[in-house]
């Protein structure tokens, strides 16, 4: 099995007879043959990036230094005066305190009893694991809009509505849900309170599959109690997930809209006004773009601002 | 078939803000057919170096030749070499025959050649059966086994194995070194082996390079590595359990020198006196290795090397006894016979065989007869 | 709520601890607690079933049994008249084919998209790789509605509005995808790509012959999430579609003027709507719950 040595370029696996050429050459070069395919890989996609989303981030900033109507083909520079309009707006305030109440009254309870859900189900039979994740995360892959017309039902005003029902059979009065200004929020907060657990859950549960059963045994032989040991062991390590989910939702309620235009149109009046259904309202009710970007730019800021906020209060410790 | 030459290859990486020599200038020579095996601990530059010469990494300087041909920057499969993973790096959705005609259906080989060299690979390492099934359907060591015979179909000029036997268990492994001396002796191709073990080195390797931190400490055959050893980390490296460091001091008795090890005198043998000259006055690092302790009956005689300590633990490990004693307040490691009858807390006499241990400057870790050569 | 007493009085390093006792008190009360925590489990359980299933048996329901309370969830005599009357009022039809049609085009942008450049970022070294690295991680921060305004703006000057070409192209950014694809990549074993390239592979070569079929798993919930995502998705598609014709079903659904009590088709068509992911969801259940912890948990 002797084989010819390497002079030139003949190897004793190469058929003979091979042309060579100069991009040929050009390829052999290890790094530049990588270079190429990666450019190559990731050139669309960057392309589509910076078309349809830096470039129109960008436009939204200059916009709202804009007075800019395209129905009446107005636009010139007003320099701040847009921001100045919405924070003179009390529609732009009562929505920013509406997505508030909203974020607020939903993140931390959508993370708490997650929690306690993915906790309760952990020491259950994976059969039965299975069937409640798949009943919890239902919600979550229905479109908004379907699970809003079903709530309208269950909010109907009148008796025929499910919790005017259960109300009135308590011995209750009917409550017009949806078109009180007092209850109008609340009953949205009710609903997503029973449709956005199923992420959070299937989440902490694997977060909690995670944990190795020696760091409870080991716990259990301290003497450490039920309370103790959650709080010594099991939060510290789901501190991660409790992060991620803690800014995922907290972006996500700050973005609320569908639920919103399928449901209750921001009504009554502006009870349930949410920031984002403010910005849809200025842009495609009345057309005013550069106020618009405005209130956008002031949403992209709260929305990063809050998440940078989560990001130092919880991961001081975390681990990734 | 080729030789493998690097001059003066530098390996940088950037890691945040640091930047890391994973070489830091070596220069090696792999004569034309040699198995050269590379050892040293994790971070020694040996996968660096290896890589390198497959191609997966560019050097940030300096120069690699495959026989006549500089390499340096030329793509893997533009340079005759075929390699061998740790984790064997089989095609999972291939079946064995797929995995080992791989390569020489990328280089556009006839279909008959190709057949031909995979049963003829298959049959070298007994893997004929298995052409049908995939990774999954086989054990570690026949997997093994296509990782070799994938890399022999190719028939290239340089072997490159990066620890292929790590993830075998030890009995396996110890098959496996029999079988790669074997495949080495029938294709005579020069191979270029990375490992850790030093067992593995000693048993395969015809040259081996010892290498820490990205230069190489010492090259040499298992003889030459185990008995003239450069510096202390070769000789910790080299040869089964933990090498005695014993701190010294040099003192010349009456026209003779002397050590003086844990307030105990020893007598240097002839041969080293010269060399231990210009030490006198000076601390030195004694090196013994375990297997030359031996246990002896009666007093301390210094001029024999004859010192007394006490036994401190003695672990039976059935086809020997590693034996720990206090030499003064150091401690030293014997391998003595497996029913040797020592027990915790006895003080007995043991004999260092100062001709065949080493002397090293404390500070550069140099053996001193090196240290004087400078 | 501890499990253990100790003996009082336990000094350091007097010999082994005493053993703590619990208590029948504690334990009942641990028993009552843990029945309540399980009853309150199904409760939301349950909650969260009631809307589909009523969502579900109202769409086979006459129209005037729809609103009966107490709610009868199995009809007495299912009827597909509900069905019929969605078909036929609007562009229902028309509003599924574009769903159908604009969500798969783009499930398979986003598919061939996000691969190839999720393995080239985490497989492939070269200059400017941190860079664009932080680039995506700028772009996942940026939601749709920052920069609603002038995509719809750019939408008139391309002239796409209320075209296909609205609906598909705008919504292939995906920067999230990409990251979830290059975490993904990056957990696919390299030694694989470093013996392809000893083995004389050519890089695109070694994508679609050595990697694509081993991240068929990471592709398969992308494409999943993707689908979902698009489906159900409203915003985009409302403000860029503005004839009947070119709407998708969510939008649909939400332009149809009913009476008050015609929940019937308005079921019907909901149903229609959400039932393919339920059907997609129960049958790739595993990709699904597995899908949603790449990233957020670790291992």
């Amino acid at each position: 099995m002797t084989s010819t040595p390497a002079s030139g370029k003949d190897h004793a696996d190469r058929p003979p007879g091979r042309p060579r050429d100069p991009i040929r050459r050009l390829l052999q070069h290890r790094l530049y043959n990588e270079w190429f395919w990666a450019y190559l890989f990731l050139l669309p996609c960057l392309a589509i990036f910076v078309v349809f989303l830096v470039y129109p981030a960008m436009q939204s900033v200059v916009y709202s230094f804009e007075a800019f109507n395209p129905l009446q083909g107005e636009r010139r520079f007003i320099g701040l005066d847009n921001y100045a309009t919405l924070f003179r707006d009390p529609v732009w305030w009562t929505a920013i305190l509406n997505t508030l109440i909203f974020t607020l009254a939903t993140v931390p309870f959508s993370i708490a009893v997650s929690l306690g859900i993915a906790t309760l189900l952990m020491p259950l039979h994976s059969r039965l694991q299975t069937l409640f994740k798949t009943v919890f995360y239902m919600p979550g892959v229905t479109s908004a809009v379907v699970i809003g017309m079903v709530w309208l039902w269950i909010f109907y005003p009148f008796s025929e509505g499910l919790a005017n029902y259960v109300v009135e059979s308590l011995g209750g009065e009917r409550i017009n849900w949806l078109g009180r200004s007092a209850t109008a929020m609340p009953s949205i907060i009710l609903m997503t309170w029973l449709t956005g657990l199923g992420a959070a859950i299937v989440l902490y549960m694997a977060a909690l599959g995670n944990i190795p059963a020696s760091m409870y045994e080991a716990a259990d032989i301290d003497c450490a109690g039920s309370w103790t040991r959650f709080r010594k062991i099991t939060w510290p390590l789901i501190k991660p997930t409790t992060l991620y989910a803690a800014i995922i939702g907290t972006a996500g309620s700050f973005l609320v809209f569908d639920i919103v235009y399928s449901m209750t149109k921001g009504g009554p009046g502006t009870a349930t006004t949410t920031i984002v259904y403010r910005l849809y309202d200025i842009a495609f009710g009345r057309f005013e773009f550069g106020l618009a970007s405005a209130s956008a730019v002031l949403l992209a800021f709260l929305v990063v601002g809050f998440s940078v906020l989560q990001l130092r209060f919880f991961s001081t410790d975390v681990e990734y | 078939m080729a030789s493998v030459h690097a001059e003066h290859l530098v390996k940088e990486f950037r890691a945040r803000q640091e930047v890391v020599r994973a070489l830091d200038d070596v220069s090696i020579s792999v004569n034309d057919g040699e198995f050269a095996v590379f050892v040293g601990p994790s971070g020694s530059g040996k996968t660096t170096f290896l890589r390198c010469v497959a191609g997966l990494e560019i050097p940030t300087s300096g120069r690699l030749s495959i026989g006549d041909r500089d390499v340096t920057t030329l793509h893997p499969r533009e340079r005759g070499i075929a390699m061998v993973f740790q984790d064997y790096a089989l095609y999972p959705h291939m079946t064995v025959a797929e995995n080992m005609s791989f390569a020489l259906k990328n280089l556009r080989f006839p279909r008959a050649e190709i057949e031909a060299r995979v049963n003829q690979a298959a049959k070298m390492l007994r893997i004929e059966m298995l052409l049908q099934r995939r990774p999954r359907q086989l054990s570690g060591g026949q997997r093994q086994r296509v990782a070799l015979g994938r890399a022999i179909v190719r028939k290239p000029h340089v072997f490159l194995f990066d620890e292929p036997l790590s993830n075998l268990d030890a009995k396996l492994r110890g098959e496996m070194r029999v079988e790669l001396a074997d495949l080495h002796a029938t294709l005579q191709t020069t191979a270029v082996y990375v490992t850790h073990d030093q067992v593995e080195a000693l048993t395969l390797g015809q040259r081996i390079w010892v290498m820490k931190d990205g230069l190489v400490q010492q090259v040499g055959n298992g003889e030459q590595l185990y008995n003239e050893p450069r510096n202390m980390f070769v000789a910790s490296f080299i040869g089964t359990g933990v090498v005695n460091m014993l701190p010294a001091a040099v003192a010349s008795v009456a026209g003779t020198v002397w050590l003086s090890v844990a307030g105990q005198q020893v007598a240097l043998p002839p041969e080293r006196q010269r060399v231990a000259t210009p030490w006198i006055g000076k601390d030195v690092i004694l090196g013994v290795r375990p297997e030359h302790v031996s246990l002896e009956a009666g007093d301390a005689d210094p001029a024999q090397g004859i010192v007394r300590a006490t036994v401190h633990l003695v672990e039976r490990l059935g086809s020997e006894s590693l034996v720990h004693w206090k030499l003064g307040g150091h401690a030293l490691v014997s391998r003595m016979a497996p029913d040797v009858a020592l027990r915790a807390g006895e003080t007995c006499s043991v004999r260092l065989a100062l001709e065949r241990s080493h002397l090293f400057d404390p500070v550069t870790e140099e053996r001193i007869e090196l240290a004087a050569a400078a | 709520m501890s499990s253990t007493s100790l003996a009082p009085g336990r000094v350091a390093g007097s010999g082994p601890d005493p053993v703590g006792t619990t208590s029948t008190a504690a334990r009942v009360v641990r028993g009552v607690v843990k029945v309540l925590s399980y009853t309150v489990l199904v409760l939301f359980a349950i909650a969260t079933l009631i809307p589909f299933i009523w969502m579900i048996s109202t769409a086979f329901k006459p129209n005037e049994l729809s609103m009966e309370m107490p709610p009868v969830f199995i009809p007495p005599e299912p009827t597909l008249k509900n069905f019929e009357v969605f078909f036929k009022q609007m562009n229902a039809w028309r509003w599924i084919f574009n769903s159908v049609v604009t969500v798969s085009i783009i499930t398979l942008g986003h598919v061939i998209l996000y691969t190839t450049a999720g393995y080239a970022l985490a497989k492939l070294s070269f200059p400017g790789r941190r860079l664009v690295f932080g680039m995506v991680i700028i772009a996942l921060t940026i939601p749709l509605y920052v920069i609603v305004v002038p995509l719809y703006q750019m939408m008139f000057q391309f002239g796409w509005m209320n075209t296909y070409a609205a609906l598909i192209i705008p919504a292939l950014v995906g920067p999230a995808n990409l990251f979830l694809m290059k975490q993904f990549m990056q957990t696919l074993p390299s030694s694989l790509i470093d013996s392809a390239r000893v083995d004389a592979c050519p890089e695109w070569r070694i994508f679609l012959r050595v990697v694509l079929p081993i991240a068929k798993p990471g592709i398969a919930v992308l494409a999943i999430f993707t689908f979902m995502g698009y489906w159900n998705g409203f915003f985009w598609p409302l403000i860029v579609t503005q004839t009947s014709e070119m709407r998708t079903l969510t939008v649909g659904l939400t332009s149809v003027r009913y009476g008050s009590f015609d929940y019937g088709s308005l079921m019907a068509g909901s149903l229609i709507a959400a039932a393919p992911m339920f059907l997609v969801f129960l049958i790739f259940q595993r990709y699904f719950l597995k899908g949603l912890t790449v990233g957020a948990v670790k291992g």
